[in-house]
């Protein structure tokens, strides 16, 4: 029965392991190292300050560096993973009739556009 | 009935992801250290600053790709965007911000889009190994100017399964998401029906092989490995569709590994 409980529990946390947060990957990883997992946070690297803006930065020109507050050092950069949760919806589910629950075939009642081009 | 209950525990077991040895290899993974992971992170970083990307899609390993389903090597997919950043201590400097959608710590069947530093992106990461993608110039502007909007959060879906299907909203994972963020910017849309009509036609997802018993039992193991939205087979957006994708039409400028020890480019 052991056995049976560890199968099922591998493929969960096998799969569950994709998209995942730096503490669900550390947990998944780490099936039979509890105590190596217990060490690592939810933020591995970064235990200090943590970033309280990033704009994205548009200007022009082609070169463009890293600095400061941006590099990673270990035990002092910057950020803690997962405490700046942006949003969560729902989206918009699409009417029944535009659902694609049994083809692979796009949805009927919306026509694509062409095909994506750059101007 | 003993039979049937062994057929279900080796369908589970079995699950395309997962090997016969898949679990074992999966427990021994050790933890990146963290003076590795930061480095590996400011080596992409300045990679990509010095191609002059202000926007980046970048992958990571997450599972030993061993035990990951055919055409599948990355795991997880986010944008990285290049940024002025102000820590809470006040010090400043410019880098890359990685804009993600993570499964929720605890409840595995929703998400949150996530802001995190390039170190925490590959803190989870299996081996030190990034699949990248510069989108042209061109898009970059657009994609930065979607990911700056409201669009971007209302394109989130936060039921999750790890298998999303990309043609329809009914479920998402952080590859749909970076995939309908992607094609909100390239038609300057924010209809996600126009969205999902757009990826039927145009993004051909990667095909993930899984037999009816595996398809049936999954959501038994856990609700995120849910398939109730494919029809007859299954396929999911990855790195490597995206990849694709975007070398069919035009619209990379470079898409390309690497790895501490290499850049290695993806053919076209």
């Amino acid at each position: 029965m052991q056995k049976s409980k560890l199968a099922i529990t591998l493929a969960t946390l096998t799969l569950a392991a994709a998209c995942a947060a730096p503490s669900v990957q550390h947990t998944a990883q780490s099936v039979d190292h509890s105590a190596q997992a217990a060490s690592h946070g939810a933020s591995a690297v970064a235990s200090g300050a943590a970033t309280v803006s990033a704009v994205p930065v548009v200007a022009a020109g082609a070169v463009l560096s890293v600095t400061g507050a941006a590099i990673e050092s270990v035990g002092t950069a910057s950020v803690d993973a997962g405490i700046e949760v942006l949003d969560a919806g729902l989206g918009a589910t699409a009417p029944a009739g535009c659902r694609v629950a049994a083809t692979r075939q796009p949805a009927p009642c919306v026509a694509p556009n062409g095909p994506p081009v750059l101007n | 009935m003993r039979r049937f209950i062994a057929s279900v525990l080796i369908a589970l077991s079995t699950l395309a992801p997962v090997t016969a040895t898949a679990g074992s290899s999966a427990a021994t993974n050790p933890v990146l250290p963290a003076a590795d992971v930061a480095s590996f992170a400011n080596k992409v970083q300045r990679d990509l600053a010095g191609r002059g990307a202000r926007v980046a899609i970048v992958s990571r390993v997450g599972r030993d790709p061993a035990v990951l389903p055919n055409g599948i090597n990355y795991t997880h997919v986010a944008f990285w965007v290049y940024s002025r950043i102000t820590l809470e201590d006040g010090t400043t400097g410019q880098g890359y911000r990685v804009y993600n959608l993570y499964q929720r710590d605890g409840d595995l069947t929703h998400s949150d889009l996530v802001q995190d530093s390039p170190g925490d992106f590959f803190a989870g990461a299996h081996s030190l190994d990034a699949g990248v993608i510069i989108p042209d110039p061109r898009l970059q502007r657009k994609l930065l100017d979607v990911i700056a909007s409201p669009t971007y959060a209302a394109l989130h879906n936060a039921r999750y399964s790890v298998l999303a299907n990309p043609r329809t909203g009914q479920f998402q994972n952080c590859t749909e998401h970076t995939l309908d963020v992607l094609m909100a910017a390239l038609y300057d849309t924010d209809d996600p029906q126009q969205i999902k009509a757009n990826i039927g036609a145009y993004f051909a997802p990667q095909p993930v092989q899984l037999n009816g018993l595996q398809r049936l039992f999954a959501p038994a193991a856990s609700q995120a490995l849910t398939t109730a939205d494919h029809g007859a087979n299954v396929g999911t957006a990855t790195f490597g569709s995206i990849a694709r994708f975007m070398q069919a039409n035009g619209l990379e400028d470079e898409v390309y590994r690497i790895t501490p020890t290499q850049v290695v480019r993806f053919a076209n």
